[in-house]
C-alpha cells in the first residue's frame, strides 16, 4: 500500500485518531534519537521536525558551536535519507553545488559525449553550511531546487528525489565578507529557526558526552523511512483549518504589510516590506503539523500564533527607523501577533 | 447538525451572557451621557432663572425631560444593540476565553463537511461541550458585570434631580452680586446707585424739573441694572462723574433759563415794593417783596374775599383801595425799570439805559463786535426773560388795579345783594389773572429751588464719587439728596480740603476762575480702559485746537476774555484810565 492509498484509508474519526497517534509516535522517536547526539535544543529540534513534516526548508541561525551542523547531520542519519553537506565559501561556484557536464567516452564504441555529473544538491537532506558566505550567484543555484524540487542543467530538468529538504545555517556575527541572503532566497525557506545558546544542564551533558570516553549509546540509527516521512507529510495536509482560524493567519500576514487594513499603526513605520503569500502558506503548513503533534485534528489559533514567529521573522524587512531604533524582527513580529485579535469574526460569518 | 447540539447549547448560553454584558455596558454608557445632559439642563435652568424665572421653578419640564431621557435611553440601547454575532463567532469567543484551542468554533465551522478530519474535529468539539466542567466554567469565563464607572450615570441623574428639586433659581440680585464680586466694584456701583436714587427722589418731588431735564433724568430702575460687561471701579466712577457733570450742566442751563431768569427779574422788581397800611394788602406786598408766591396767593385771596364780603367800613375800604392802588403802581414801575436787564447789559460792558428799549438792545447786540456769540445769546435770553417778567408784573399790576377799583366800589355785589359769581364779575377775572401769575411764579420758584438743590447734590456727589484710594468719600456719599460730604479717607482728604480752600479763597476774592478740575480727586494712574468711542470727540477737538492758529482754545476763549478784561480794568483803574460806561470796577 503506497502513501496515497494509506492516506485514503483514513475515513473515520477513529482512523484519524490512530493516524495522529502514529504521527506523534514517529515525531517522538525522531526526537529521542536525535537527543542521543544533540543535547538540549528541544525547541530547535521541534521546529526542524515541523518543517520536515511540512515539507519545507529551514534556515538555522546561530553563533558557531551551538550544534547546528550536528543537528542537521544527525537528522539525516535518523531519517535514513541521503545526506550531503556543502560548505559555502566565497569561491564556491554553482556547478560545485548543482553538478557539471563532463565529456565521457564509451569504452565499447569509443564515442565521446557530454554526460551530467550530479553535484551534492542531488540528495534528500542538504546541509548548506554557512550559506551567507557564498556569493549570491552560488546562493541562487539553490532557488530552483528549493522551490521546484528539480534542477535544470544544459536544458535538461532533473527531478530531485523526495523528500528533499534543505537545511541552511548562517552565523549572525562575523558579517565581514559575507553575502546576506536576498529576499527571494529567504522566502524559499519555510521557517527560520534561531538556535539559542545551550542552557546550564545541557552544557553539563555536552561536556560529559564529548570529553569522556565515546559511548555506543550515543550513536544513532535510522528510525523513519522516506515513505513514512511522505505519509506524515501527506497526513499533515489533511488537518482541518476552520475558516475563522485561517482568517487569523491571513490577518497576521496582512498585518505585516505597511499601510494595510490590518497593520497596527505602531508597526507601520517600523516595517519596510511585509510578508509574501508564502508567509501565510508557511504559517498554515506549520500550524497543521503543530496541531497533529498536539494530538488535534484541527488547527487552532494558538497553533497559528506559534507558527507565525518562525514563518514570518525572515519575511519581514525592517525599516531604517526600526533598525536605527534597535527594534528586532522578532520583537516586531511578536508585536503584530499581540495586536491581531484571534477572536475576530470571520468575513461573511455575520448573520 | 443534530450531533452538534451540545455545542449549540453552550453557544446559546454564551450568547445570552454576552448579550447581557453588552446591554449592561451600553446602559452604563448611555446612562452616563443622559445623567450628564440632565445635570447640565438642571444647572442651566437654575442659572438662567435670573432671566427666565419660570425655568428656575419646579415646573413640569424637568419630569418631562426625565421621561424623554428614559425614552432616549431605550432608543439608544435599541440603536446601539449591534449585529447579532454568529454561532461560530460566539464559539470562538468561548474558545479564546477558556483556551480551548478553537475546538468548539472549529466544530461549528466544519459541521457541514464529511471528511474524516472534520468528523474528528466535530466529535472532539461535541465531547468537549458535553463536559460538565465546561458548563461550570462558562459563567466564570463570561461574567456579567457592571462596568467600573457604571455608578457615575445614576449618580449624575440623582444629582440632577436634587439640583432641580432643592436648589433655588438664581435671582437677579445674586447675579448682580456675582458680577460685582469685587468689593471695589460693588462699592462703586453702590455709590452710583445711591446717587441715581437720590436724584430720582428729588425729581419725583418736582415733575417740572423732570420735564425740563428730559433725557438726562435717570429713569426708574436704571440704577439697579448691571451693565452687560464687567467694569472696573474706575470706569464706574468715571461714568458716574460724567453723568453727574452732564446733569449739573443741564441744571445750570435750567437755572440760567428763561423761567428762572424771569423769576429773578420779577423778584428783583418786587424787592423794592413798600408795604401799605392795610393789614391784608400789607401781607400781600410783603409776600411779593419776599418773592413768596404761595404767601402772596393766600394774601391775595384774603384781600379779594375781604373786598367781596363788603363788610369793611368806609375808612378801611378807602385805605385798602389806596394801598392796592399804590401797590399796582409800584409793580408797574418795577416792570418798567427793567432792572435785571440793565444789570446784564452793564455786566456785558454795554449801556444799561438801553434796557428800556429792547429793540435798541437787539440792534446794539447785532452791531456789537466786542461780544462773543455766547454773551450775545445770554443777553438775548435776558431780554426775553425781562419781557416775560414785565408781562407778568403788568398782569399783576392790572389785577391790583382792578381789585382797587372794586374796593372803591364797595365790593362787587349782585343786584339782590349777594356776592357776585366769578363768571359774571370782571374783577373776578382780574383776581384769576393774579392768581395765575402767582401760580406760575410759585412753579418757577419750585423749579429753581429743585434745580439748585439737585445741582448741589450732583456736584457733591460728583466730588464724593469714590476714587481709587478714597473709600471715605464713598461711605459719606449722598443720602436722600442731602448735600453731605462724607469723611474722606487717606490722601483724598488733604486734596479735597485744599481744593475746597482754594475755591472759597477764589470766591471770597471774587476773582475769575480760568479752569476747574471736573473731578476733585487724585488722577488715576495706570493703563486706561476707557473705550475709544467715549473719548474720540475729545481727541478730535484737541487735534483741531492744536492745529489751529489761534493760541486760545475755543472753549476757553470766554474765560480768557473775562480774565484779561478784568485785568485790563484793574490796570486801567490804577492808571486812571477808567473805561467809559463801566459802572463796576
Amino acid at each position: 500500500m503506497n502513501t496515497a492509498e494509506q492516506l485514503q484509508s483514513i475515513r473515520t474519526s477513529e482512523d484519524v485518531r490512530a493516524a495522529s497517534v502514529e504521527f506523534r509516535g514517529a515525531a517522538q522517536r525522531l526526537r529521542e534519537e536525535i537527543s542521543r547526539v544533540l543535547v538540549g535544543q528541544e525547541q530547535t529540534v521541534t521546529s526542524v521536525l515541523v518543517a520536515l513534516f511540512a515539507n519545507g526548508h529551514v534556515l538555522l541561525e546561530g553563533v558557531p558551536g551551538l550544534g547546528k551542523t550536528l543537528l542537521v547531520r544527525t537528522l539525516g542519519q535518523v531519517l535514513g535519507l541521503r545526506f550531503s553537506r556543502v560548505q559555502f565559501t566565497p569561491d564556491l561556484m554553482p556547478a560545485d553545488i548543482i553538478g557539471t557536464q563532463i565529456v565521457m567516452e564509451d569504452p565499447r564504441t569509443g564515442q565521446r559525449d557530454f554526460a551530467f555529473r550530479p553535484g551534492p544538491l542531488f540528495t534528500q537532506i542538504l546541509l548548506a553550511d554557512e550559506i551567507n558566505r557564498a556569493s549570491p550567484k552560488s546562493q541562487s543555484a539553490l532557488l530552483e531546487a528549493m522551490q521546484e524540487r528539480s534542477i535544470t542543467v544544459g536544458g535538461t530538468t532533473h527531478k530531485l528525489e523526495q523528500p528533499f529538504l534543505v537545511l541552511a545555517t548562517q552565523n549572525p556575527i562575523e558579517q565581514e565578507g559575507t553575502y546576506p541572503l536576498p529576499e527571494a532566497q529567504l522566502d524559499r525557506f519555510l521557517i527560520k529557526v534561531i538556535v539559542p545558546p545551550a542552557e546550564r544542564e545541557a552544557l553539563h551533558e555536552i561536556l560529559e558526552r564529548t570529553t569522556g570516553v565515546p559511548s555506543a549509546a550515543n550513536e544513532v540509527k535510522p528510525v523513519l523511512t522516506a515513505a513514512q516521512i511522505a505519509w506524515a507529510q501527506g497526513l499533515a495536509r489533511l488537518v482541518v483549518v476552520a475558516p475563522h482560524v485561517q482568517d487569523f493567519a491571513v490577518r497576521l500576514t496582512l498585518a505585516t504589510q505597511p499601510g494595510g487594513a490590518f497593520s497596527p499603526a505602531e508597526c507601520e513605520r517600523l516595517i519596510a516590506v511585509g510578508s509574501s503569500p508564502r508567509g501565510a502558506q508557511a504559517i498554515i503548513s506549520c500550524a497543521k503539523v503543530m496541531a497533529l503533534m498536539g494530538g488535534r485534528a484541527a488547527v487552532s489559533t494558538q497553533d497559528i500564533a506559534a507558527a507565525a514567529m518562525p514563518a514570518l521573522r525572515h519575511r519581514v524587512v525592517r525599516s531604517f527607523e526600526a533598525e536605527a531604533g534597535g527594534v528586532t524582527t522578532d520583537a516586531l513580529v511578536q508585536q503584530l501577533i499581540d495586536a491581531t485579535p484571534a477572536e475576530l469574526q470571520p468575513v461573511g460569518e455575520a448573520e | 447538525m443534530g450531533s452538534a447540539e451540545p455545542i449549540l447549547f453552550i453557544v446559546r448560553r454564551a450568547r445570552r451572557r454576552l448579550g447581557m454584558q453588552s446591554l449592561v455596558s451600553r446602559f452604563a454608557t448611555v446612562a452616563l451621557w443622559m445623567g450628564g445632559v440632565l445635570l447640565v439642563c438642571a444647572c442651566a435652568s437654575k442659572a438662567l432663572a435670573a432671566w427666565w424665572p419660570t425655568l428656575g421653578a419646579r415646573g413640569w419640564w424637568f419630569p418631562a425631560l426625565l421621561g424623554l431621557a428614559c425614552v432616549a435611553l431605550g432608543l439608544l440601547l435599541f440603536v446601539t444593540r449591534g449585529r447579532r454575532p454568529s454561532d461560530v463567532a460566539v464559539a470562538s469567543i468561548v474558545d479564546v476565553r477558556l483556551e480551548l484551542h478553537d475546538r468548539l468554533s472549529t466544530a461549528m465551522a466544519v459541521a457541514g463537511r464529511e471528511d474524516a478530519f472534520a468528523a474528528a474535529a466535530i466529535e472532539d468539539g461535541v465531547r468537549l461541550a458535553k463536559d460538565r466542567r465546561l458548563t461550570e466554567s462558562l459563567g466564570r469565563a463570561l461574567p456579567v458585570r457592571w462596568p467600573k464607572n457604571s455608578w457615575i450615570g445614576p449618580l449624575l441623574c440623582a444629582v440632577a434631580v436634587a439640583v432641580w428639586w432643592f436648589v433655588p433659581g438664581l435671582s437677579p440680585s445674586v447675579v448682580k452680586a456675582a458680577f460685582a464680586s469685587d468689593p471695589e466694584v460693588a462699592a462703586a456701583e453702590a455709590a452710583a446707585h445711591m446717587q441715581v436714587e437720590a436724584i430720582q427722589q428729588q425729581l419725583e418731588l418736582s415733575p417740572e424739573l423732570a420735564k425740563e431735564l428730559g433725557d438726562l433724568a435717570p429713569r426708574p430702575g436704571e440704577a439697579g441694572e448691571p451693565k452687560g460687561d464687567r467694569r472696573t471701579p474706575e470706569e464706574i466712577q468715571r461714568e458716574s462723574a460724567r453723568r453727574m457733570t452732564d446733569l449739573s450742566q443741564r441744571l445750570d442751563d435750567v437755572l440760567s433759563g428763561e423761567r428762572t431768569q424771569s423769576l429773578a427779574a420779577m423778584r428783583d422788581a418786587l424787592s423794592k415794593i413798600e408795604p401799605g397800611k392795610s393789614p391784608e394788602v400789607k401781607a400781600l406786598a410783603e409776600a411779593l417783596k419776599m418773592g413768596d408766591a404761595a404767601a402772596a396767593q393766600e394774601a391775595l385771596a384774603q384781600v379779594m374775599e375781604q373786598i367781596a364780603s363788603g363788610s369793611m367800613d368806609e375808612a378801611t375800604r378807602e385805605q385798602m383801595a389806596a394801598d392796592l392802588e399804590r401797590l399796582a403802581k409800584q409793580i408797574a414801575d418795577a416792570a418798567d425799570s427793567n432792572e435785571a436787564l440793565r444789570e446784564a447789559l452793564e455786566a456785558a460792558g454795554m449801556d444799561g439805559d438801553l434796557a428800556s428799549n429792547t429793540e435798541a438792545v437787539e440792534a446794539a447786540l447785532a452791531a456789537a463786535k466786542n461780544l462773543n456769540a455766547e454773551q450775545k445769546e445770554r443777553l438775548r435770553k435776558a431780554i426775553k426773560s425781562q419781557k416775560s417778567a414785565n408781562a407778568k408784573l403788568r398782569k399783576l399790576s392790572s389785577s391790583c388795579k382792578n381789585a382797587c377799583s372794586k374796593c372803591k366800589n364797595g365790593g362787587a355785589k349782585s343786584k339782590d345783594g349777594s356776592p357776585s359769581s366769578s363768571s359774571e364779575d370782571p374783577d373776578s377775572e382780574a383776581g384769576e389773572d393774579a392768581e395765575e401769575v402767582l401760580t406760575e411764579m410759585e412753579a418757577d420758584a419750585e423749579l429753581e429751588s429743585a434745580a439748585k438743590c439737585l445741582r448741589s447734590q450732583c456736584r457733591s456727589g460728583q466730588c464724593q464719587s469714590p476714587s481709587g484710594g478714597g473709600r471715605g468719600g464713598r461711605e459719606g456719599g449722598t443720602q436722600g439728596g442731602a448735600i453731605a460730604e462724607g469723611p474722606r479717607g487717606d490722601g483724598t482728604d488733604a486734596v479735597a480740603a485744599e481744593v475746597d480752600g482754594k475755591k472759597s479763597q477764589m470766591g471770597s476774592k471774587r476773582k475769575g476762575v480760568i479752569a476747574r478740575q471736573l473731578v476733585d480727586a487724585p488722577p488715576v494712574v495706570g493703563e486706561s480702559r476707557t473705550k475709544l468711542q467715549e473719548i474720540a470727540s475729545d481727541i478730535e477737538r484737541g487735534y483741531e485746537e492744536g492745529t489751529e492758529d489761534d493760541p486760545v482754545p475755543p472753549h476757553l476763549r470766554d474765560l480768557h476774555k473775562h480774565y484779561f478784561g478784568d485785568v485790563k480794568q484793574r490796570i486801567d483803574a490804577k492808571t486812571g484810565q477808567t473805561a467809559p460806561g463801566k459802572s463796576k470796577p
